[in-house]
């Protein structure tokens, strides 16, 4: 702690009353959450990544016009995009804010931190989201075709 | 004269992030800006918890109740296929719970907005991204051999 407060500036006053936020041990917590929140978005991206490259060298190999589905194959694309890409991204946001607090030390960037969090929570919740629908249009679509 | 130094300056409208920064820098502020946001998180961390226990749970019930009507003849590949979904399924489970206790340390910081309760938020949310990175990790790389093997694959048909 910086018993040295004799400067009257309102910065250092306020920093040092906000201080117990910025506590080594939140700090250590965080560098935590941060390496693996870095994990996680790469991955994430990798997965998008994957899934487009998967159709480059599909395209490549078999020609675009033998592929049986090729909306099919944009949709899917599509789709790691929405649940792994945007929400991936969210995180690295999460991460690079953490390592923005990090580096200054200054406490009012906790609210901004847990604010790209909150983002990520809710890009994690649409996703998961168009998940549930369409596990329910398929269930649907399969009750309707047993009923015909 | 400066702005700072006027005493009949005008309040200042708070609208920028550096003007809520400055705001912020005193504690029961920040405390208080922190539990916003992490409340204002809470509905979708217990939405999205209570669908992976959902499905975990949804999951489960289904393999459970295909292996005991497949009775005695069970397939060695049946009971494979079982386990594997089983393992998702509690990855699910475990995630879930691990998002609930989260959920319970927001509530609790909530009430207090004390760092000591912030750091108790923090250490369930690293246990909850230590797991998934984790989970994440084993995943993609079964992802990447399952991909380079249909690479394989597919270049060896078009031969």
């Amino acid at each position: 702690m910086d018993f040295d407060a004799t400067s009257d500036s309102p910065r250092s006053s306020s920093q040092l009353s906000a201080e117990p936020f910025a506590s080594q041990r939140i700090m250590r917590l965080l560098a935590t959450a941060q390496a693996w929140c870095y994990v996680l978005a790469y991955v994430g991206f990798g997965y998008v990544a994957l899934s487009a490259l998967r159709l480059g060298i599909t395209v490549a190999v078999i020609g675009a016009e033998a592929i049986v589905s090729p909306a099919l194959m944009l949709i899917g694309l599509l789709m790691a995009l929405v649940l792994y890409g945007v929400p991936s991204w969210m995180l690295f946001r999460y991460a690079q804010r953490i390592g923005r607090l990090r580096q200054s030390g200054d406490p009012g960037l906790l609210p901004g931190v847990f604010a790209a969090q909150r983002q990520f929570w809710i890009a994690i919740g649409l996703a998961l989201a168009v998940v549930v629908a369409g596990v329910i249009c398929v269930i649907g679509v399969d009750v309707s075709q047993m009923t015909m | 004269m400066d702005r700072a130094d006027n005493p009949y300056a005008p309040p200042q409208v708070v609208d920028s992030a550096e003007a809520v920064e400055g705001l912020a820098a005193n504690a029961d502020v920040l405390g208080a800006l922190v539990a916003s946001e992490l409340t204002r998180a809470r509905p979708w961390i217990r939405s999205i918890a209570f669908l992976f226990l959902f499905f975990g749970g949804l999951i489960l019930a289904g393999v459970f109740t295909a292996l005991i009507a497949s009775g005695a003849a069970l397939a060695p590949m049946l009971v494979t296929t079982g386990v594997v979904i089983s393992a998702f399924a509690l990855l699910l489970l475990v995630s879930g719970l691990m998002l609930l206790n989260i959920r319970r340390r927001i509530n609790e910081y909530a009430r207090s907005h004390s760092p000591l309760r912030l750091e108790k938020v923090l250490l369930a949310q690293n246990s909850f991204w230590k797991f998934t990175g984790v989970t994440a990790v084993i995943f993609f790389a079964i992802y990447l051999l399952g991909a380079a093997f249909w690479v394989v694959t597919l270049i060896q048909h078009s031969l």
